[in-house]
């Protein structure tokens, strides 16, 4: 059965924010603070409906991440939203990355809430939203 | 009388006897073997005396008649000379002596004819006035003195000079005649007194060849002389001519600067002037050979292309009348222009005249140019995958040198080989393995780099570089290195200090292995040209990987600063929407968290425009500080306790050990800001590892230490991230503007502290920052 959205963000303010926001409007939620955390998340068996990735971060970032995970069949399917910290990605970059969606830093919540009710179904538990 | 005896007498005579009655006049009687001369017979003579009458010539009968009539008159003997018309009618001249016989009352007379004496007289008269005007018309003077220096003859057009006639000194004394020629005087009495003379001399205005001739009478004594002079003043003009034209052409021939050679058909050498010599180098005792094939042989010998200079002599010769022009190239680098000629004297070819003319140095001037301008545009334009210095020294090859070597000075002070060619490429690795020993700064490389002057020497023999490794006149580190420069058959060489960055770089080294090849001023002139805008072109392609390696920079910056902007803004954006999208039953806890990242963030934010600002004073020279007494212990507590936080959410430990009263006077917000940078990069970078942080007295200094162990800072890195927009690391791993190090560096610097840092990488880094504490 699909997990939640797993937030992969280094910057703590932006992950727990994004976090308890996706929480509040009904989302399951995980975090990993870099691409380690969350390829041994998903080397664990999560499964996410949807990763929410930046690209820059310590360890292993973004590319990185998204690089390994293209290279094992159960991963390489996970749709993921690349948050650019360095406005539009360019063309050649994109089609490595193949993303879902590409939000670039700063982008709207309303955007980034759009996407992950496209792709991850609300657990309704606390439907907090307006 | 007129016995037969008598008659036949008279008639052997070329004469006519005759008588006349002294009353009546008539002839009575004549007879005289001239009478066959006037066509008549003794008989007509005899039978009519008076016939001699009839035949006088009618102008001359009268003249007779009176002649004949005096005589008979008073008796006195009396001569005419008259003409008689013989029996053919032609006129016969006669010399008729009268006188009056003393016993018959009878005038005698005879007749004797003078037709041909007459005749032989005129006909040497008519000679003698030949020869005189003949005389008088040659361009001579001639004299003849007798003995008492009177002069017999003077003739000759020569005479003219004198002043006179030739006639008019005939029977004056020649030393009276001309008293101012004292020199004549001399040698007249030399002739006059036996001798032969033949002399020259000037006089009256011209020049004058004259030959003296004794006279002497059948005794042999001297009896005066003849002389002959000749004017030769036309003469010696023309000599003079010639040979004042000759001192010219001569002249010209040696004020030339063109070497001339002129060949007969023969091949001798006929003339050539000192310069032909000396441009050739022909020594003398070969020069007065004359031989032309010797001559040859030896100048050959110098010569780039001794088989093309004769295959055109040859072709030269199987065109006689060719008139050529052409260029000679020399071993030792001279050029020289040649034109060909054939010598023509009234149309007919009677050798070859050939000129030579030194212009190696339009030439050379020329080519500097040329070559000057296209170094200056390859040097100047995009230099890809090559340096200047290659460049440079694959364009010196051949026409400069047979190889060049830049040498570069390295900041451990050693030499380095940065560019390297030779016309035989299998020796450039040769080349690049010598080496100077910029020790040695008394001669060769060493001395240019030492001195900064450029350096010539010509006429390097073999043996020159035999000597102990000290003794040779190079700098190289290795007597390996000069047997190679010794291989390389070194004969030449010039070496130019090489300037960029305002000071010397390198040096270039020009070497040639032609034994004919001398290195002189004008080519140092193009060697430190060349060095120059190497130089230069250096400067410019630093400055051009200056800026490129700018303009990156800045361009990263840019991207990296977007980037650290963007980060606190979408934190805040998302913080704000976030507390803003959810109604008015969302935890407090919820708000809260919210907020305080909106808080942190809008912080951060302001921290890095303060830093950008930062930077913009710092670059502006604007970093003042505000010192006040300052306990850097208790900074550094505040400082950690207040990234409390920070460090918990980096999951490191912050411990302090701060001395008290660690006081000095600085800038306290200043400090404030090494302090968080330096922790701020520890939380960053320290995996989450313990930091320590301790400020210490240490002397007359503050000594503050932050150390992490964290993923560290390789050992090229860590000079560098002390610069700015500078980091260690990938800005795809980690974010940051790059200017926190650069703001401590610059902070310290202006408290007259210095800063370091140690670390092993993958084990953490130190940063020990130390301060004046006066």
């Amino acid at each position: 059965m699909a997990g939640g959205v797993l937030v992969v963000e280094d910057d703590e303010d932006i992950r727990a924010d994004l976090a308890a926001i996706l929480r509040v409007k009904g989302f399951a939620v995980e975090e990993a603070a870099n691409g380690k955390e969350a390829l041994a998340h998903l080397r664990d068996g999560a499964r996410p409906c949807l990763i929410v990735l930046d690209l820059m971060m310590p360890v292993m970032n973004g590319w990185e991440l998204r690089t390994a995970m293209l290279e094992e069949a159960a991963l390489a399917h996970i749709p993921v939203v690349v948050v650019s910290g360095k406005g539009r990605i360019a063309a050649d970059e994109e089609a490595t990355l193949a993303p879902a969606a590409v939000l670039v830093k700063p982008f709207e919540l309303s955007e980034l809430l759009e996407l992950v009710g496209r792709y991850c179904p609300r657990d309704g538990a606390a439907p907090a939203g307006r | 009388m007129n016995s037969p005896a008598t008659i036949d007498l008279l008639g052997r005579l070329d004469a006519v006897a005759f008588a006349a009655d002294k009353k009546t006049l008539r002839i009575t009687f004549a007879a005289g073997g001239a009478l066959g001369r006037l066509g008549f017979s003794a008989d007509e003579a005899t039978g009519d005396a008076q016939f001699l009458i009839k035949r006088l010539h009618p102008d001359d009968r009268e003249r007779f008649l009176a002649l004949l009539q005096g005589v008979a008159a008073d008796g006195k003997e009396r001569r005419l000379e008259h003409r008689m018309v013989s029996a053919d009618g032609a006129e016969r001249w006669f010399r008729t002596e009268m006188h009056v016989a003393q016993s018959e009352g009878q005038v005698l007379g005879l007749m004797i004819d003078l037709t041909d004496a007459r005749r032989t007289a005129e006909a040497l008269h008519a000679t003698e006035a030949h020869l005189r005007q003949v005389l008088d018309n040659a361009p001579v003077i001639f004299f003849a003195v007798d003995k008492n220096g009177i002069v017999t003859l003077s003739a000759g057009r020569g005479t003219r000079a004198l002043g006179h006639q030739g006639g008019q000194s005939v029977g004056r004394n020649v030393f009276e005649l001309y008293p101012e020629e004292t020199e004549l005087h001399g040698l007249a009495r030399r002739a006059m007194a036996g001798e032969e003379l033949t002399t020259t001399n000037h006089s009256r205005g011209a020049w004058w060849d004259t030959h003296w001739t004794p006279l002497f009478d059948a005794e042999g004594r001297p009896d005066g002389f003849t002389a002959v002079s000749v004017n030769l003043t036309d003469a010696r003009v023309a000599q003079g001519n010639l040979a004042h034209s000759n001192a010219l052409l001569r002249a010209t021939l040696e004020a030339t600067t063109d070497g001339i050679l002129v060949v007969d058909g023969q091949g001798n050498v006929v003339d050539c002037n000192a310069r032909f010599g000396e441009m050739w180098k022909v020594p003398p005792e070969l020069l007065t050979t004359r031989n032309d094939e010797r001559m040859l042989a030896f100048a050959i010998t110098q010569l780039r292309d001794p088989e093309g200079f004769l295959a055109r002599i040859d072709e030269i010769y199987a065109n006689p009348l060719s008139v050529t022009h052409d260029i000679i190239e020399f071993l030792d680098g001279r050029i020289f222009e040649r034109d060909s000629r054939p010598q023509l004297v009234d149309g007919a070819n009677v050798g070859r005249v050939w000129g030579f003319r030194d212009v190696t140095a339009e030439r050379r001037a020329t080519r500097r140019a040329t070559f000057l301008a296209a170094a200056s545009k390859i040097l100047a334009g995009p230099l890809e995958n090559v340096t200047p210095l290659d460049v440079v020294a694959r364009m010196t090859v051949p026409w400069l040198c047979d190889w060049c070597h830049i040498l570069l000075v390295e900041e451990d002070g050693s030499a380095s080989s940065a560019a390297a060619h030779h016309h035989d490429a299998s020796k450039i690795e040769l080349i690049r393995r010598m080496r100077p020993d910029l020790r040695k700064s008394d001669r060769g490389v060493g001395r240019v780099i030492a001195t900064g002057e450029p350096s010539i020497a010509n006429d390097i023999a073999d043996e020159m570089l035999g000597g102990a490794l000290d003794s040779v006149p190079v700098s190289l580190q290795t007597r390996d290195q000069v047997d190679i420069l010794r291989s390389l058959g070194l004969r030449a060489r010039m070496l130019v200090p090489l300037h960029a960055r305002g000071q010397i770089i390198g040096c270039i080294v020009f070497a040639t292995a032609n034994p004919h090849r001398r290195y002189d001023q004008d080519d140092l002139n193009v060697a430190m040209d060349l060095a120059q805008r190497a130089g230069l072109a250096i400067d410019n392609q630093r400055l051009y990987q200056t800026s490129k390696q700018a303009v990156a920079l800045r361009d990263e910056f840019l991207s990296v600063a977007s980037h650290e902007l963007r980060t606190p803004v979408t934190s805040a954006l998302i913080a704000v929407q976030s507390a803003l999208s959810v109604g008015d039953e969302a935890p407090v806890s919820f708000l809260r968290q919210a907020l305080g990242s909106a808080e942190r963030q809008t912080r951060r934010l302001g921290k890095l425009v303060d830093a950008l600002l930062d930077v913009s004073r710092i670059q502006a020279g604007r970093l003042e500080l505000q010192r006040e007494p300052l306990d850097l212990g208790a900074l550094a507590r505040e400082a950690v306790a207040l990234l409390a936080e920070d460090a918990r959410r980096a999951g490191c430990d912050v411990s302090v050990e701060a001395d008290e009263a660690l006081v000095g006077r600085w800038d306290r917000a200043r400090m404030d800001q090494v302090l968080s940078n330096l922790l701020g990069n520890a939380l960053k970078y320290g995996a989450g590892a313990p930091i320590h942080v301790s400020a210490r007295r240490d002397g007359e200094r503050a000594r503050l230490i932050v150390r992490d162990h964290g993923i560290g800072i390789a050992e090229s890195e860590r000079e560098r991230i002390f610069e700015r927009f500078e980091r260690a690391v990938s800005s795809k791993h980690y974010g940051g503007l790059g200017l926190g190090l650069y703001i401590v560096r610059r902070v310290v610097d202006a408290h007259g502290g210095e800063i370091r840092c140690e670390s092993t990488p993958g084990a953490g880094a130190t940063f020990t920052v130390a301060l004046p504490l006066q």
